[in-house]
């Protein structure tokens, strides 16, 4: 053979090496029964351990599961905000003394309007109210509006909390790979593989998420931790300073570990801690144990607002904090539970979860608390204290959610969907082998030869990529191939052209090639425009097929014109004189 | 082995005039009939629609008349897959669960029940349609609203807590959840057919605002590729070339569209696939013979455009032909053995390949020859003025 060759031929071997190694995995996957596929552990262990670790996956439409968007009616929460406004507005002017006729929400709830009973008071709350309420401006008379610039703070973070309970309720059902994810502006996409129970999905809607502030019990923590004696492997133990505790990375098991071991009057509950790589990057969840007081002391409904400021002056300034505020009830108990118990924590919990337990520093009586942050680092006590506020407004100001859209495939339809969708592809696929081996003869053998080529290179990429498999993802990939031969079809129909026309069939190969380039060029760009317009468009399913097409086309620019090229050469170099067959 | 044997020259052109006529005749004819004949799916439409599976044979009637008991007379039911599968598809439109008269009665039953706490409004909310929102001047006890929602007979949901207080401070604020659509179906079809009969496999339910928002964007998506090609076809080839593709590409998604007016099946998110993946397969075929156009024009100077377009559309035409039969081949498989809306996808991509393969060559090489004509008449127009300007 001629060594011209040798830097191309290695080249396509190389090319097709790599390919296989990058569909191990998918390969691997799909060779696991169903049941244990999503289990990433088994996965691994399935897995050779030189072998890549992404792959692809099985859509929701093909494995069963729930797939969810749901929307986060901020409209709804910003009139509730302002409704609430008003009554903060309305308690501070009575125990201030100040005489008004009306402190209420408009009734389009997009303001509050007050009407004072003599100019004195107006102008004694406007002084006020410009620095108890800097978030607001007033127009026109006594009709106060949100700074825009709030308002659309406000707006992103009812999202964002909406987000966050949905996550930590996810989080419960230990739901293997579970995607949850902000959508436009006001959608949040859920998608639970393997997860079937639509009922069961609206709990996400249901009620509004539960904010407790319970004192933490790090008297009889120690002894109740030391009591557990031996723990299971993943388990560890740990101490905070103010209690010992558990931790493990496995919720389940941390928490089977934990049942019936809190002492009477107490009770065991789990916190994350959000792990972080030196690098920043966010770690594994961990989670960890808080033994807590039975008794909850407050709840979220006597909160009338959450959010971060920065302090001014003093020691820590600058330093961010979450500022709380109740309402009268709730200020009045919570003067009571700090002012009894200096000293303590006091942890703030929701839907079961503990996201921060403060040590209480003095008995807070205004209604107005501070929470200040453990990290001295500015970034991430901001990050701390912007999440904190999420938790508690969560629970105090809750953002209404309805459905916006809900697919739900139940598991039995999903393998039916993947064998029926697998023998169409096949049958289809082997029909355009077939047909192209009869019609252009040993020309045709060549094509078939891309064709596999180009259908292991569509699953290697799409392997690396973790992309996933969906139903018109299948059908595409049929399609992408019976198009993309296209190319194997322009350049034998150009070498019979060049044949008829007298050519040796060196000439013939070469200029066959030669002509048939830019027509496969500027038909593919065409057909790549369309695959990518369909890519931006595309939803779930359709995304799935619009990749294959994309990959299926650029990867044909490879099979088609520069592998069988390579073939045809190689065999003129070895047969100068055979006769080309086409 | 040759389909079209070599030196085949057919004059593809001289009838031009009818096939352009006929290609906007068609083009018309399904823009005037896609209001009402298109069956818009739940992605477009909104609704909910449900797979489901029985043990035993119960037929469309039966399943039409149990939905009808409970108020979906509109609902369409189809079977789908073998038919010894027993799998139908149900699908109901976007239905408001709380109609305009309902609200008002159960607006003044709660009234009547929950005078004491001072009734304010009660609002459903329309994009879930299964909450109603209560404001009332005092909080309202849980136990007093279990009573009230009894007293007004409201159709709440079995799951659990189908009563919830909002209350957070401020104005007392208190929501019913209605039994949801999916829950209605499912519960009604159970109880008509018996419980381990009956196996919802799949449900999908659209909001009228993600459908409208889809559909939208659905237009978008086919006009966007439409423009990115004419205007890639503009800078690679010729001027003339590009109205002919582009009334190509119209004719080709009015065919398409023509499938689903005519079978009258379901238009979804995977139809629009259908639709780029056309668009994309006939521009593809339009550009080979454009190419080829541009070649027979340097190889033979001094052709007309007439000519060089037809022996470019007749020296292509074995490829044009194979790499349909190949893509159509491709495709055999899903008609054959996939099920609901894989066959849609196959059978319209079917039509779509015929319908890119004949506009082609009857629709853009036409089009391209008037273009051409009217640029030279401007042209000559144009040689003639500045004559006429100097002998006057």
């Amino acid at each position: 053979m001629e060594s011209r060759y040798i830097g191309r031929i290695a080249f396509v071997v190389f090319v097709v090496l790599a390919a296989v190694y990058f569909v191990v995995p998918t390969f691997v996957y799909f060779s696991l029964p169903a049941e244990t596929r999503n289990d990433q552990e088994a996965f691994e262990a399935a897995l050779p351990s030189w072998a890549p670790k992404k792959r692809m996956t099985l859509g929701l439409d093909l494995q069963g599961g729930v797939h969810l968007v749901m929307g986060v009616d901020v409209d709804k929460a910003v009139r509730d905000r302002v409704e609430r406004r008003a009554d903060e507005m309305r308690s501070w002017a009575e125990k201030e003394g100040l005489k008004f006729a009306s402190i209420r929400a408009t009734d389009a709830r997009d303001a509050v309007q007050i009407t004072f009973a003599n100019e004195e008071d107006a102008s004694a709350f406007r002084t006020a109210a410009a620095s108890y309420w800097g978030d607001m401006r007033r127009m026109g008379g006594d009709r106060w509006v949100f700074d825009p610039v709030y308002l659309q703070q406000f707006r992103e973070s009812a999202v964002d909390q909406a987000l966050r309970t949905i996550r930590d309720r996810i989080d419960k059902w230990g739901v293997t790979e579970p995607t949850i994810a902000k959508r436009g502006s006001d959608g949040i996409l859920v998608q639970l593989p393997g997860f079937t129970d639509p009922q069961r999905a609206k709990e996400l809607l249901g009620r509004t998420a539960q904010l407790e502030f319970r004192l933490v019990a790090d008297a009889e923590a120690n002894e109740a931790i030391a009591k557990i004696g031996t723990l299971p492997e993943g388990v560890t133990r740990g101490h905070d300073g103010g209690q010992a505790y558990l931790q493990s990375t496995d919720r389940k098991l941390l928490e089977q570990v934990l049942e019936g071991k809190a002492p009477e009057g107490t009770v065991f509950l789990l916190g994350r801690v959000e792990q972080r790589d030196p690098s920043g990057m966010p770690g594994p969840v961990v989670y960890r144990s808080y033994l807590l007081k039975s008794k909850v002391e407050l709840t979220g409904d006597r909160l009338t607002d959450a959010r971060v400021a920065v302090e001014q002056g003093g020691l820590g300034s600058g330093r961010p904090y979450v500022a709380i505020s109740f309402d009268r009830e709730g200020a009045r108990q919570f003067a009571d539970l700090t002012g009894a118990n200096v000293g303590k924590r006091l942890a703030i919990v929701l839907d079961d979860m503990v996201s921060s337990a403060p040590v209480i520093n003095q008995k807070i009586s205004e209604g107005n608390a501070q929470i200040t942050l453990g990290t001295q680092n500015y970034n991430q006590a901001l990050e701390e204290a912007n999440d904190l506020v999420l938790v508690l407004r969560s629970g105090a100001l809750p953002a209404p959610v309805s459905i916006f859209e809900e697919r739900t495939v139940g598991a039995s339809l999903g393998p039916e969907l993947v064998r029926s969708g697998t023998t169409a592809a096949v049958v289809g696929m082997l029909l355009v082998m077939a047909f192209m081996a009869v019609y252009y003869r040993r020309q045709g053998v060549i094509a078939v030869v891309a064709f596999v080529l180009n259908g292991l290179l569509i699953l290697a990429a799409l392997s690396m990529v973790g992309a996933t498999l969906t139903l018109p993802g299948i059908a595409g990939f049929a399609l992408t191939l019976g198009m993309a031969v296209d190319a194997n079809v322009l350049i034998s129909e150009r070498i019979r052209e060049e044949l008829r026309a007298g050519r040796t069939a060196k000439a013939a190969i070469h200029e066959g090639y030669k002509k048939a380039f830019t027509a496969i060029f500027d038909s593919n760009v065409t057909t790549l425009v369309a695959a990518f317009v369909l890519l931006q468009y595309g939803t779930g399913p359709v995304r799935g097929f619009a990749v294959t097409l994309s990959i299926g086309i650029i990867a044909s620019f490879f099979t088609a014109v520069f592998v069988t090229r390579l073939i045809n050469e190689v065999m003129l170099a070895r047969a100068p004189q055979a006769t080309l067959s086409v | 082995m040759e389909i079209i044997k070599p030196g085949t020259n057919i004059d593809f052109l001289a009838k031009r005039r009818t096939f352009v006529t006929v290609s906007i005749a068609v083009i018309l004819l399904v823009l005037a009939l896609l209001p009402v004949r298109v069956n818009l799916g739940v992605d477009f439409a909104g609704g909910t629609e449900i797979e489901v599976k029985f043990a035993e044979a119960v037929g469309v009637d039966r399943i039409r008349e149990t939905m009808g008991s409970i108020g979906f007379s509109g609902a369409s039911v189809q079977q789908i897959g073998d038919a010894t599968e027993n799998a139908y598809l149900i699908r109901v439109g976007q239905v408001a669960l709380v109609g305009e008269a309902e609200l008002a009665q159960y607006r003044q039953a709660l009234e009547r029940e929950l005078s004491a706490y001072g009734f304010v409004s009660l609002e459903s909310n329309p994009a879930t349609g299964d909450l109603l929102d209560l404001r009332t001047e005092r909080e309202v006890p849980m136990a007093e609203l279990q009573r009230a929602a009894r007293g007004a007979s409201l159709p709440l949901t079995s799951r659990d807590e189908p009563i919830r207080n909002l209350t957070r401070g401020g104005q007392p604020s208190h929501q019913f959840v209605l039994q949801g659509l999916s829950d209605k179906v499912a519960g009604t079809l159970t109880d008509a057919f018996g419980e381990d009969k009956v196996e919802v496999r799949r449900v999908e339910f659209v909001g009228p605002q993600v459908g409208k928002q889809l559909r939208n964007r659905g237009i978008m998506a086919v006009l966007l590729s439409m423009a990115a090609i004419v205007l890639y076809v503009l800078f690679r080839f010729d001027v003339r070339f590009a109205p002919g593709t582009l009334l190509g590409l119209l004719h080709d998604v009015a065919v398409v569209m023509g499938y689903w007016v005519v079978t009258g099946r379901e238009f979804n998110l995977t139809s629009i696939a259908v639709l780029l993946t056309t668009v994309g397969y006939s521009v593809n075929d339009t550009v080979v013979i454009f190419d080829r156009v541009r070649e027979v024009a340097t190889r033979r100077k001094g052709l007309s455009l007439y000519d060089t377009i037809n022996t470019a559309i007749n020296e292509s035409l074995s490829r044009t032909i194979v790499t349909g039969l190949t893509t159509i081949l491709s495709l055999v498989g899903l008609m054959i053995f996939a099920r609901g809306s894989l066959f849609d996808f196959a059978a319209a991509m079917i039509v779509g390949v015929i319908s890119g393969t004949y506009s082609s060559i009857y629709v853009t090489g036409p089009i391209a020859l008037w273009v051409d004509a009217r640029l030279q008449k401007r042209e000559a127009a144009r040689k003639v003025d500045p004559a006429k300007a100097a002998h006057a």
